[in-house]
């Protein structure tokens, strides 16, 4: 709960229009919201990786000859 | 034992700004010196006072946070002190994963420079891994971490050097800091940065601190000194 403030050591208790500025603060806040990928952006990923993993194993076979 | 001094009890007569002494039988009161200058012992002696050394620091205020809303320092004065420095710590936050922030004024308290875009800075936070944010169009400079500052006792919160010099300029006054931080979910690790007011007339003569998005400040010491 907010009180006071401290200026230059000494306390001095918050006016009412100080308390209701920071609750408007913190009442206005929206956290950030984690972005979930959708249905096509997962399957870009997964093509994406089967292309590399198939780099992969190209590159490892020729090694193995 | 306390006691009451009157203007007839003292000789000379009660200066304003002057300092009363004691020499064993009398109170005496030193003149009033001026802007700047420190009070310096002469032992048993009368003290006097005394221009400080250029580049000498003084401590000119400080202030313990103790579920605060505000720590606030105003009546900078840039030609008293060329810089001053604030040095933070044991910062910790009423809740986990929110920053220190910190807004200046140029009416010595009167408002603070708030909104968007009042604020530019960088922070590099050498944690594991690494964190650099650039944050432009703030309403406040914020010294965090990338998960924000731990609300538990078992970490030692924020600790900074908060520099602050060329803020007489018109616009673009700036500050800088290192410190080490503790985060909640990146650990310990240095943090450094800086940060400037866009656009905002100087000189600045206040400021204040505060936990972003309507939090406390649980606990912290500010001071602030004066570099002559």
């Amino acid at each position: 709960m907010h009180t006071h403030k401290i200026i230059n050591g000494e306390q001095v208790a918050l006016t009412t229009e100080e308390i209701a500025e920071i609750e408007t603060q913190a009442a206005a806040y929206i956290p950030p919201t984690k972005v979930v990928p959708t249905k096509e952006e997962l399957f870009s990923q997964m093509q994406s990786l089967q292309t590399q993993m198939q780099m992969l194993q190209a590159q490892i076979a020729n090694l193995e000859k | 034992m306390s006691f009451i001094l009157s203007p007839g009890s003292i000789s000379p007569p009660l200066t304003a700004g002057g300092v009363v002494y004691g020499t064993g039988p009398q109170a005496l009161v030193t003149s009033a010196g001026t802007a700047g200058q420190v009070l310096t012992s002469a032992g048993a002696g009368a003290p006097t006072w005394a221009t400080p050394a250029s580049g000498a620091m003084t401590l000119v205020s400080s202030a313990t946070a103790s579920s605060s809303s505000y720590i606030i320092f105003t009546g900078l004065d840039y030609t008293v002190y060329k810089e001053y420095m604030i040095i933070v710590s044991g910062v910790i936050p009423s809740q986990s994963g929110y920053a220190l922030c910190m807004q200046m004024s140029n009416d010595n308290g009167a408002t603070y420079k708030t909104g968007a875009n009042a604020y530019y800075f960088n922070v590099l936070f050498l944690g594991n891994p690494a964190y650099n944010n650039t944050s432009t169009n703030e309403a406040y400079i914020a010294f965090s971490t990338p998960g924000g500052l731990d609300s538990t006792s078992s970490f030692n919160g924020m600790n900074l050097n908060i520099y602050l010099n060329s803020l007489t300029k018109t616009s673009h006054n700036g500050i800088y800091y290192n410190g080490f931080a503790e985060d909640v979910s990146f650990g310990g690790a240095p943090i450094f940065g800086g940060g400037q007011l866009v656009g905002f007339s100087g000189p600045i003569n206040a400021v204040r601190f505060f936990i972003n998005i309507g939090r406390l400040l649980s606990s912290g010491t500010f001071k602030l000194y004066g570099i002559t």
